[in-house]
């Protein structure tokens, strides 16, 4: 497995920036006055 | 290259990617409310299952929580409220049946209109209110708590607050409950929906709620007999019944639901039930925005929460005094 992470690890971390970028951009774009109905869990 | 290395190479970034969100928004939580992951820690927290299937969740008798920065504690009877014994004395006794909105959902207790009300009508009569307010709850779910154990109160009077999300069906239970613990996946539930509404306008909230009151809409038909049923209780058992129709904070004027309103409104009229629409009264509010809980979350703030008190107490008080 550690041979694996060393050598997958710039296509491993690349991949990681890429989640987390799509994620910033769901979080800004997404960050407006609620405008759904109420959501919530039952239990 | 072999499958494992691909599912490897799939998995491993996504894991690390999870596990370092989850720890990114845990956080972010710590100084910031979102109103999503307030919900589930609710519904963790504070519910349970209930028996009966028509009532679906109750509180947790004696919980605590601090929810959307504000203290939430429950009586030993599942209320939000201090403790009340069945047994009545001479104040006059009012029992409030609502959803989130009645039950406080983001205001200290002393601060929800249900407080104050109290604190008014008990000025100028002795009175006493509890509190059946119930996050989440539809209209057939509040009436069902109040057969259950309101009658056993013995009030005098009851007023049910609804709201325009009140003729939704009971949602279902999620399958996977556990979830509600992982704040990554809360994030992406909740964005996702912001998101599709952007896409979509049938999933925002005016779409959503004006499609509740269709003609063939199953929770407006078990609502309104909901009602009627709340309604023929309180005449056998000689309580004095009101509505008070709460506004919807998004847009006050013109009002958005006016049309819906005005459904609930006829329906309570035609069958003889007093009723009070507050909507009106919430049109000189220039930036609804001002009443919400907070920028994700249109619950009534405490400015809201005042403006409902006062523009209800009368009209409670008016059962006392004819």
């Amino acid at each position: 497995m550690i041979e694996f992470l060393r050598k997958y690890r710039w296509y491993i971390v690349s991949l990681v920036l890429l989640y987390a970028a799509l994620s910033l951009w769901l979080f800004f774009l997404t960050d407006s006055p609620q405008a759904v109905p109420f959501g919530y869990q039952v239990n | 290259m072999s499958v494992v290395k691909i599912l490897l190479l799939v998995f491993v970034p996504l894991a690390i990617f999870l596990a370092l969100g989850e720890v990114m928004i845990r956080v972010y939580l710590s100084r910031n409310t979102f109103y999503d992951v307030e919900m589930s820690r609710y519904s963790r927290v504070l519910k349970l299952d209930a028996d009966n299937p028509l009532i679906g969740h109750v509180h947790r008798p004696e919980g605590e929580a601090r929810l959307m920065n504000v203290s939430v504690r429950i009586n030993s009877h599942g209320f939000r409220d201090d403790e009340v014994s069945l047994n009545r004395s001479a104040r006059r006794r009012i029992v409030f049946l609502g959803d989130s909105l009645t039950f406080g959902w983001g205001v200290e207790k002393q601060e929800s209109f249900e407080h104050l009300i109290e604190r008014e009508l008990d000025g100028r009569s002795p009175t006493e209110i509890i509190n059946f307010g119930t996050g989440n709850y539809n209209t057939v779910q509040e009436v069902n708590l109040f057969l259950e154990k309101g009658l056993a109160y013995h009030p005098d009077q009851v007023v049910l607050f609804y709201f325009i999300n009140d003729a939704e069906v009971a949602a279902q239970k999620s399958r996977v409950p556990w979830l509600s613990n992982v704040r990554i996946a809360t994030f992406f539930w909740s964005r996702g929906k912001a998101l599709w509404a952007r896409i979509s306008p049938s999933a925002g909230f005016e779409a959503y709620y004006s499609a509740l009151y269709r003609d063939d809409s199953e929770g407006w038909r078990n609502a309104k007999n909901a009602l009627l049923q709340l309604r023929d209780v309180c005449i056998e058992n000689g309580i004095e019944l009101q509505v008070v129709l709460l506004p919807e904070l998004h847009q006050l004027d013109p009002y958005v639901f006016e049309e819906q309103h005005a459904l609930i409104v006829g329906h309570l009229e035609r069958h003889g039930v007093d009723v009070l629409d507050l909507a009106p009264s919430f049109r000189n509010v220039t930036v609804p925005f001002d009443l919400w809980v907070s920028f994700d979350d249109a619950h009534p703030n405490s400015r809201a929460h005042r403006l409902i008190a006062g523009y209800t107490v009368d009209f409670i008080d008016r059962v006392r005094t004819r």
